[in-house]
């Protein structure tokens, strides 16, 4: 492995970050809405109370003392206090974070295996029907709203038969006996979240899977494994596969940003207590701080994802040229 | 390459695994064996912002308030002020010093007792600072302990309202290790009040969860406890209301309200409800207002009022769950309210277009807008929150069409609530007309206040001034004589409807439900009339229970 | 340099090819005729089946279809018929408005990074990154809450966040085009840049931004749809996603008012797997790597 290549991803990364929070900066500073009623919520307040307030929050500066104060408190993790919570931003998002990532990750896995699979179907079978269907079903898939699919989905299965709970993540208030019986509750709760999250981001997988295998078809390779008289089934298993997963690992990393969107809908609709709502809740009640820790932890993540991603990928694929 | 691979795979495992690590690390501790314990689930929309009265301001935060805190005088279910953690009160002579007795034997949470420093400690941070609930005790301006189970109140002038204030009694030997300031930030994690339940466990986004307090001076409630659920929308929150995950709910989807009340298990609540919405112009006579000078003329706003058909209104945006509006106080709150009998202003576009035209407002150029005598067109910019709720929105969109119907045209803006603020705040009333709504109180002081000409820029958002208004406003604050009280304020809500800064569009109804297959002994404030779930005092958690 | 008759019978020859090549996709013409469908609808359905957004009625609250509105009403009383009709326009108007800003933005600082080079390129391929990883649906919602959410703002905000893949995928373009031999040869003549980069490398580029083009048309119009349904759109245009939140606010849902969501719904998902066949199929034909497997 190149150091040399790591390190100059690792730097552009660094670029990226620097660029993120600046922009996250100073988008949060024209928003709307005096900060000061924001955080008191009422419009009577006197100077010695703005003043206060003003040291509080570190309005009472100018622009680039602010800027440069922001920089120095991320870097000791002070992402500051929420305006409606008045707690630690950080705090505030702690309590969202698991949820979002339990959704995430199984809602990932079921995308990923669900279009794996669709698209090895279709390139297997290419130009045939069941090509048509496969990849015009993956197509479809990606055109339906996260939202609908969720709203069609609790009225089918919750309230016209029951078989799953409405929202939340658990029975609310429920004291479970056992870490089982836990599990079981939040596995229950998460069934219709998951599906629904994972259609969301379903169909670009199994697009690339498609055409990732369709590229390593065309390798020579697999025209040899194929002149040697494999049978196809096991070409496209054993030969093609391994290597078609390659391009996926960009492509979740890169998803990151977009799982986000499929989050905020999904969470909204379930109420699923994650970040997804977190942030259209902090939206709604103007909570900046939150909405801009929220921002650049998950702008964050998505660098970082992207990163591993091209170092995974530099490392899985020898063919990449480590210049 | 198949190494490679495999050694992905690991790496995807060890996520998993700690992945269900966190999951895991947040299952509850099991406390106690499972013996019968009784939850009284209640399904809400909005989460209390904090634990702390100091801070929290949604009312939302009420959840908290009333189970674990008691006021030093409470309501009881016909509205008369009783005492609650105080025994009695006198108040002198001259109307300026208030005496209160405490309740001996009162504990907090953690222990301690409750005296006559709670008191003295609490008065005065809301009186020396500035807290949300400062504004109930405006006038006063110390309390002193006199002993330890008495208090005395001092005011600059007589306090009409002193029974009506509502400050939560906070625990001194925890909070006066702070600083005043420090109080605008700092919160109890669970907070230590005197109520009947103490709050145990929030997981926010989720839940609270109370547990009863046996030792409540009132009485113990019958129930082990309560937990407050959240939901991210009425529909859900209605739902889970049908299939039994929660027992009420402190909102309905409106929509649904039929299909509960064809449910011979679920008891649907309509309330009157102690708010108004109001249409708001800009009435700002000053230089520097950026609003259009026409709305400064009483004639076009009373016509908007002649105008507007509020029975469609709340039909269609209230789902008709509300009363169309009248005066400023609401009738929710009894005899404060002023109804106004035969000159009543209900839907008579007719006259409306009467009054623009005897104004002198007339369209000369046929476009189907009026003008005054110098043509300037009677067309006016209407700010409309859009992040409140759909009712707003909708309601707008009858009021451009009603308007219209009498030559008045309207250019809508939809925003979000800090983005109205800024524009009537920050940017010298940057519009011409705007919706906006009051929850009200029991007493009527505080709402009357909003209109006054020393609210200009701070509380009141139509910058209106009228001198007759002021004077009775500070005559209704220092009579104590309540029938001549009352008299004033129907003389003040008079004035304002028929000057119509704002145009009252409709009083919203607050509607719950609840399952009776579970529990008995919901009790409605006031009697009959009132609501169950949120209430002024705690009579319904300690009459419900099992059944 | 004068436009050559090679030139044209070159491109003629191309286009002639493109449309063989399209007409033997099914799913490309099933994309086609589902745009031309709902064109039509936007363009002449206005016209011929009348609609107005102010004609409240509260006697027919989210009432289920009959003769009189034939897909229920909504929760204003008004025609659903009517608003997905109407909505069709603004659904599409979004998405198209939006699309041309951004492949505007996109395709100028595509060209631009990857034909003039250097540290240009850098800068604008380091802001590029940046932009890519903001996590889009939350930064549109934040820019939309900023900016007030009216039509032509929804537009605007659409457009400057959905850049960025036609400006990678742009650049990538022209830095092959301008590897050929035919650009050498017009530097050669004394051509100026800009005319190089608007005369030769943008019509060598052009097919594949088109397919994008449709392609991001596609997302604009969900992510209008998402906007409105979250509350961040414009609720006094009936607009597809304004009836899908009308559906969700006001409990329809849970009545089973199928009528008020399913349809407005089922109109996203077609529309949007139309632009979807569309410029996947343009993608398989102008694409020559795609096409010789």
């Amino acid at each position: 492995m190149n150091i040399n290549y790591v390190l100059r991803k690792l730097f552009h990364s660094l670029i990226t970050v620097l660029i993120v929070i600046t922009i996250n900066f100073f988008l949060f500073r024209i928003m709307p809405g005096d900060p000061f009623a924001m955080i008191a919520k009422a419009g009577n307040l006197s100077a010695e109370y703005k003043e206060s307030l003003s040291a509080l929050y570190g309005f009472d500066e100018a622009f680039h003392i602010q800027y440069l104060k922001y920089l120095r408190q991320l870097f000791s993790f002070d992402f500051g206090l929420s305006f409606k919570y008045r707690k630690p931003v950080l705090e505030v998002i702690g309590n969202r974070l698991v949820a979002t990532l339990l959704l995430a990750f199984f809602a990932q896995i079921f995308a990923i295996v669900a279009g794996a699979v669709i698209g090895t179907i279709s390139a297997a079978f290419r130009g045939r029907k069941i090509d048509v269907m496969a990849l015009g079903f993956a197509l479809l898939v990606y055109a339906i709203p996260a939202f609908w699919l969720g709203i069609v989905l609790v009225l089918f299965f919750s309230v016209k038969l029951g078989a799953f709970p409405l929202n939340g993540m658990v029975v609310a208030g429920m004291t479970h006996p056992t870490t089982w019986a836990y599990v079981m509750d939040v596995g229950r709760h998460l069934v219709l979240p998951v599906i629904t999250m994972g259609m969301a981001i379903m169909g670009g997988y199994a697009i690339i899977m498609r055409g990732s295998l369709l590229d390593v078809f065309t390798e020579d390779y697999i025209t040899t494994a194929r002149a040697k008289g494999f049978k196809r089934r096991d070409i496209v298993i054993h030969h093609a596969l391994p290597n078609a997963l390659l391009p996926m690992v960009t492509v979740i990393a890169i998803n990151m940003g977009f799982m986000i969107s499929g989050a905020i809908q999904t969470e909204t609709v379930f109420s699923w207590p994650g970040i997804g709502r977190l942030v259209y809740e902090a939206l709604m009640a103007r909570d900046y701080p939150v909405l801009q820790g929220a921002f650049l932890i998950i702008s964050i993540t998505v660098i970082l994802a992207n990163l591993i991603a091209d170092i995974l990928y530099g490392y899985l694929d020898p063919r990449i040229k480590y210049d | 390459m198949k190494r490679k691979l495999s050694l992905l795979l690991v790496a995807l495992l060890v996520m998993a695994f700690i992945f269900s690590g966190c999951s895991s690390s947040q299952e509850p501790q099991e406390e106690e064996p499972p013996k019968e314990i009784v939850t009284l689930r209640i399904g809400a929309k909005t989460e209390p912002d904090s634990t702390s009265p100091l801070i929290a301001t949604l009312s939302a935060y009420d959840i908290i308030d009333n189970l674990v805190y008691d006021d030093l005088i409470e309501y009881d279910d016909d509205l008369n002020p009783v005492g609650s953690l105080a025994e009695s009160w006198t108040v002198s002579d001259d109307g300026l010093e208030w005496t209160f007795v405490l309740k001996e034997g009162i504990k907090w949470f953690d222990g301690e007792d409750f005296t006559a420093d709670d008191v003295v400690w609490t008065y005065n941070a809301l009186v020396n600072g500035e807290f949300p609930q400062s504004v109930q005790l405006a006038g006063v301006t110390q309390a002193e302990k006199v002993d330890d189970y008495t208090v005395k109140v001092v005011t600059e002038a007589p306090k009409a309202d002193m029974e009506a204030a509502r400050v939560s009694i906070l625990p001194e030997h925890i909070y006066s290790e702070y600083a005043l300031e420090e109080l605008n930030s700092f919160a109890e994690e669970f907070p230590v009040g005197t109520g009947p339940f103490e709050m145990v466990e929030w997981e926010p986004g989720q839940f609270i969860k109370f547990k009863a307090n046996e030792d409540y001076f009132a009485s113990a409630p019958q129930i082990d406890e309560i937990v407050y659920v959240f939901f991210a929308n009425d529909d859900t929150l209605t739902q889970a209301l049908t299939v039994g995950e929660v027992d009420a709910v402190t909102a309905v989807a409106t929509t649904q309200i039929d299909t509960l009340k064809a449910d011979e298990n679920i008891e649907v609540i309509q309330a009157l409800g102690r708010n108004f919405t109001q249409l708001g112009f800009n009435c700002w006579e000053a230089e520097e207002s950026l609003g259009n000078p026409l709305v400064l003329d009483p004639a076009i706003r009373l016509a908007t009022d002649w105008a507007l058909d509020k029975e469609e209104i709340v039909a269609i945006a209230l789902n008709g769950l509300g009363t169309p509006g009248t005066s400023l106080i609401p009738p929710s709150v009894g005899e404060w309210h002023w109804e106004p009998g035969e000159e009543r202003h209900s839907y008579n576009p007719e006259k409306a277009r009467e009054i623009l035209e005897n104004a002198g407002y007339t369209d000369t150029d046929g476009d189907g807008i009026r003008e005054d005598s110098e043509g300037n067109k009677l067309d006016f910019r209407f700010a409309v929150i859009s992040s409140y709720g759909e009712a707003y929105v909708k309601a707008s969109a009858i009021i451009q069409k009603n308007l219209q119907d009498i030559g008045i045209n309207t250019t809508i803006t939809l925003m979000d609530g800090g983005a109205q603020s800024d524009l009537i705040y920050e940017e010298n009333f940057d519009t011409d007309m705007f919706i906006w709504g009051w929850g009200t109180e029991l007493d009527p002081s505080l709402k009357l206040s909003v209109l006054l000409t020393e609210q200009v820029g701070k509380r009141s958002d139509a910058f209106y001034s009228n001198e007759a208004y002021d004077a009775l406003y500070q005559e209704q604050l220092v009579e104590v004589d309540r029938e001549k009280r009352v008299e004033i304020v129907h003389e003040m809500q008079k004035i304002i409807y028929e000057e119509a800064p704002y145009v009252i569009l409709y009083n919203k109804d607050s509607i719950e439900a609840y399952r009776t297959d579970k529990f008995e002994g919901w009790t409605r404030v006031p009697s009959e009339i009132g609501t169950t779930i949120t209430q002024v005092n705690k009579s319904n958690f300690l009459s419900v229970k099992p059944k | 340099m004068t436009y050559r008759r090679e030139d044209f019978e070159l491109h003629k020859k191309n286009f002639k090819n493109f449309i063989t090549l399209f007409k033997g996709n099914p799913m490309g013409i099933i994309g086609f005729y589902i745009i031309v469908f709902f064109l039509v609808v936007a363009l002449v359905g206005p016209i011929l089946y009348h609609y107005n957004p102010q004609d409240f009625n509260s006697a027919h609250m989210i009432e289920a279809p009959s003769r009189q509105f034939v897909l229920g009403t909504d929760d204003m009383g008004r025609d659903i018929l009517g608003a997905l009709i109407y909505g069709s326009r603004v659904s599409l108007m979004i998405g198209v408005f939006a699309t041309l800003i951004s492949v505007f933005i996109g395709t100028l600082v595509g060209l631009v990074s990857g034909f003039i080079g250097g540290r240009l390129d850098s800068v604008l391929m380091r802001f590029t990154d940046g932009f890519m990883v903001l996590p889009k649906l939350p930064l549109i919602m934040i820019l939309a809450a900023l900016l007030g959410s009216s039509t032509r703002n929804i537009i605007i905000v659409l457009g400057l966040t959905s850049w960025t893949g036609t400006a990678r995928l742009v650049r990538s373009q022209t830095l092959s085009v301008k590897q050929r031999a035919f650009i050498e040869r017009a530097f050669a003549v004394g051509a100026g840049r800009v005319y190089i980069m608007l005369r030769h490398v943008l019509p060598n580029v052009f097919p594949l931004v088109f397919s994008n083009t449709i392609l991001v048309t596609a997302t604009a119009i969900l992510t209008e749809t998402t906007l409105s349904f979250l509350g961040l759109g414009n609720p006094m245009v009936p607009s597809w996603g304004q009836i899908l939140r009308g559906a969700f606010t006001s409990g329809a849902v849970s009545i089973g008012a199928w009528w008020y969501f399913i349809p407005a719904g089922l109109a996203v998902i077609v529309l949007v797997l139309g632009f979807t066949f569309l410029g996947y199929s343009f993608d398989e034909i102008l694409n020559p790597k795609l096409r010789s497997r």
